[in-house]
């Protein structure tokens, strides 16, 4: 595993680092830097929980609530091509994090040990519990620029595939926790799809798009990503899957 | 080669720096460098007889001769150590002729266990400083006072202290010194306790008073102590000060949020207590009582073997096919873009 993610490293540092071609005296982009804010919820599994008839879905749901905490991610690209759009690499990381209570069960007014068909009546304790999730993603992307380029329309279309590694970690009262006997922590892999739009914002930096300029160009966009997050299938892992809408702003460089 | 030694102690009068300067380190110019701990005092210096870390080393005076040498030590002084000696403000003198090593630059003096080494050394102790300082360690107590040791080192006559009209030449001479504060922060506002899983979250307010035995917002961390509660009503009513170490446990933090702990399902009294830098600490908060209580955490109450834990060795694959498919990519893009300019 550790000889895999090197040469995933090593490979992405080779992407990364190649030169991008185009033709003519026109600035092209090599570099983008996305920052983006999207909600998240993980799908967290779909299986009947033993001896009750609730789902892992609903487990979520008993801790962490319905809603669905702001997700924050920076994002590189990095361009390889030019010639009709961009056409590059992308790498990203992000931060999530939901919080909830431990759960206190009674019996005859008394405080026990919950177990996990009773935690279901169990009122919320004073223990602050926490799922805190950071989701790496590495990809391709293209740009279709080509209606800014062409016709100065200030939109831009885009698409990216990747495959995406959801650490995650699980803690109570600030510490670690354990499951099953071990530290609460663990990944799921995954693929994803985006697809968005992206408003060019020249209009605001006139500057940009010239050479010299701190930034070729700025955008403000939204996109839809939809990941298939449950470790490809392996049903003990949290499946992190989810639809989500993101917006944020983006930058290229020269 | 040690000649003779004498030791007396005083203070000079009206020693006080506004100054709160922590230091452990003075390059004192004329050619000497101190060192020395601790650097501060606080009340439980009063009745302490340990004694202080210090040492001296010579860093550009030279001596001038076969004359003797005398490192002369006496406690207080102004900022230049200089002045009119009280009669028994000389802690103790040390011989340091030519051919000592001390004067080869290798040697740091170690006081007051040199001087007098062929006497009895002079008794130098955190108790002995205090006692000097007017106010430290009576009645309310000092609140950021400094205190001082001076020394000098006589390279001409032998009398850089003067012991016959206590006045101190100029000589090399330097100084330690010491912040003293015996005031303790008054006692904390009644805590508030949130029972946790195991734990006791002890959440404290600084209190405030009047009463000048103690100083305001001088906090630096905070105590909290508990016991099980007595069933004994006597037993129970008792104060903290009142409670035996065997009973009790203790968790100290610079946050004013405390977390100690302690067994679900017992009932405790808990009492907190602030610290200031240097840990003067102050009379007990009243006493509340709480009991820990089991909380379930999302871990804790997941149906046991349904989610296992681990990173994801299914990941391997898909790494490796990204990886390629990268990889061909930017390939076969290089060698179009290539053949295009060609």
């Amino acid at each position: 595993m550790t000889r895999t993610l090197m040469l995933a490293v090593c490979v992405s540092v080779v992407a990364f680092a190649l030169p991008v071609f185009a033709a003519g005296n026109e600035p092209v982009a090599t570099w983008g830097l996305e920052l983006r804010l999207g909600q998240y919820r993980p799908e967290f599994g779909h299986q009947s929980l033993p001896g009750t008839d609730k789902t892992e879905s609903d487990y979520y749901k008993l801790y962490f609530g319905k809603s669905s905490p702001i997700m924050t991610a920076l994002e590189v690209d990095r361009y390889l091509a030019s010639k009709v759009g961009l056409l590059g690499v992308y790498g990203r990381v992000g931060h999530w994090k939901a919080s909830g209570k431990s759960k206190v069960c009674t019996e005859s007014g008394a405080v026990v040990n919950c177990t996990s068909q009773t935690v279901w009546d169990g009122a919320d304790g004073n223990t602050t519990t926490t799922f805190l999730v950071v989701p790496l993603t590495v990809g391709v992307i293209y740009r279709f620029d080509w209606l800014k380029k062409e016709w100065a329309i200030p939109l831009t279309a885009y698409g990216k595939a990747g495959y995406n590694y959801y650490l995650w970690w699980w803690s109570a009262g600030g510490e670690t926790t354990t499951l099953n006997g071990k530290d609460a922590k663990g990944a799921t892999g995954g693929l994803e799809l985006s697809a968005g739009l992206a408003l060019n914002l020249d209009w605001i930096e006139p500057s940009g798009g010239k050479r010299g300029a701190v930034f070729l160009d700025s955008n403000l966009f939204v996109d839809y990503t939809r990941s298939w997050a449950d470790g490809f299938g392996d049903r003990k892992k949290i499946n992190m899957s989810a639809d989500q809408l993101t917006m944020g702003l983006s930058f290229d460089f020269e | 080669m040690i000649r003779y030694a004498t030791a007396i102690l005083g203070l000079f009068p009206g020693i006080a720096w506004a100054a709160d300067t922590i230091e452990t380190e003075n390059p004192v110019a004329n050619g000497l460098t101190v060192t020395w701990t601790p650097a501060k005092l606080g009340k439980a210096a009063c009745a302490s007889t340990d004694g202080f870390d210090i040492t001296v080393k010579r860093t550009n005076i030279s001596t001038t001769g076969d004359n003797p040498q005398f490192v002369t030590w006496w406690p207080g002084g102004t900022g230049a150590c200089s002045g009119t000696l009280e009669s028994d403000s000389l802690l103790g003198t040390l011989d340091l002729d030519a051919s000592d090593t001390f004067w080869l630059g290798s040697t740091w003096l170690d006081i007051p266990s040199d001087l007098n080494p062929s006497g009895t050394v002079p008794t130098l102790n955190e108790a002995i400083v205090l006692a000097r300082e007017s106010g430290a360690c009576t009645g309310t107590g000092v609140a950021g006072t400094t205190v001082r040791l001076c020394f000098a080192i006589d390279l001409t006559n032998n009398n850089a202290i003067d012991t016959a009209s206590g006045t101190m030449l100029a000589d090399p001479f330097g100084w330690v010194q010491f912040v003293v504060d015996t005031k303790p922060p008054p006692p904390p506002e009644s805590p508030t306790v949130t029972p946790l899983d195991g734990k006791l979250s002890v959440k404290i307010t600084d209190g405030t008073s009047s009463d000048s035995t103690y100083e305001d917002d001088d906090v630096a961390s905070y105590r909290v102590m508990i016991r099980k509660l007595p069933t004994d009503a006597t037993e129970a009513a008792k104060l903290p000060a009142e409670w035996t170490a065997s009973e009790t446990t203790s968790a100290t933090d610079t946050s004013n949020e405390v977390t100690i702990d302690a067994d679900n399902g017992v009932e405790y009294q808990v009492a907190a207590y602030a610290l200031d830098d240097v840990d003067n600490e102050s009379p007990a908060s009243t006493v509340v009582t709480a009991k820990p209580q089991a909380e379930c955490d999302v871990a804790e109450c997941y149906p046991t073997g349904l989610l296992e834990p681990g990173y994801c060795g299914a990941a391997q694959g898909s790494l490796w096919g990204i990886a390629l498919v990268g990889l061909a990519l930017g390939y076969a893009w290089r060698r179009a873009r290539v053949r295009g300019a060609a």
